[in-house]
């Protein structure tokens, strides 16, 4: 029976030697983003490398760790099977993609708070899950004050309130300290 | 050591960083060779010097895949 054309040049090729595992990978099989994915999954089980075979695939090494109890063909195994799950995510997540935009706007947008208040609402504050009397005295502590009132001149600077005058007037009268 | 790093899968900055970072515990030295960047690593003993070589690798990779976003 004749070799197929799949046959004689596998999309992945896999072997180990001097206790190194090797990997090429066809782009055709797992794109870039498979591979960098599954590569940086196994960042800390191994010590990693990529490199350009040619122009369509790429050679990744794989070295374990000193006192690793993982061998360079389990790592390869491994490996392998890692590229199938990211090769899923990937294609998942293109496939979803517009429907998660869509959620995410969505959600997004609904989270912005309404520019002009609805005709007929109350004037009080919408604080969920209160007491209606406790929801009452909030609304009814509010009523009179505006966030731009400060009757306590807490927001006046201290220069103005006790700095001396343009005139050369004495310094006003600061506060007696306790 | 030697390592090869090939500038369509680790960018420069990848491959700086990681001298960078892996150069105050080891004598690293980097150079341009074509679409390579090549970096020295000696660490004293082979063990330490294939120990950082390798951590200086797995920090160059994961700097080049946060760099393309694809981390």
């Amino acid at each position: 029976m004749p070799a197929t054309k799949a046959a004689a040049n596998p999309k992945i090729k896999a072997r180990t030697s001097q206790g190194v595992g090797f990997l090429s990978v066809h782009k055709s099989l797992y794109p870039n983003e498979v591979l960098f994915g599954t590569a940086f999954a196994f960042l800390d089980r191994c010590y990693v490398h990529l490199d350009v075979e040619d122009a369509e695939r790429i050679r990744v090494e794989l070295t374990p760790r000193a006192h690793s109890a993982l061998s360079a063909a389990e790592l390869t195994g491994e490996f392998k099977n890692e590229l199938v799950n990211q090769a899923l995510r990937f294609r998942l997540a293109k496939q979803t993609e517009k429907v998660r935009t869509m959620i995410v706007g969505r959600a997004i947008g609904e989270a912005q708070p309404d520019e002009e208040p609805v005709e007929g609402a109350r004037t009080a504050p919408q604080v969920p899950d209160l007491p209606p009397e406790v929801a009452k005295l909030l609304a009814e502590e509010d009523d009179g004050l505006d966030f731009l009132d400060d009757p306590l001149g807490i927001a006046v600077p201290w220069e103005e309130k006790y700095g001396k005058k343009k005139d050369g007037e004495g310094a006003g009268k600061a506060p007696a300290g306790k | 050591m030697t390592l090869r790093f090939h500038r369509k899968i680790y960018p420069r900055a990848a491959v700086v960083s990681a001298v960078e970072t892996y150069g105050a515990v080891a004598q690293v030295a980097l150079r341009k060779e074509g679409d390579y960047a090549v970096v020295e690593v000696e660490a004293g003993s082979p063990e330490d010097t294939a120990e950082v070589a390798g951590e200086l690798r797995n920090w160059a990779l994961g700097q080049a895949i946060v760099l393309r976003g694809e981390g």
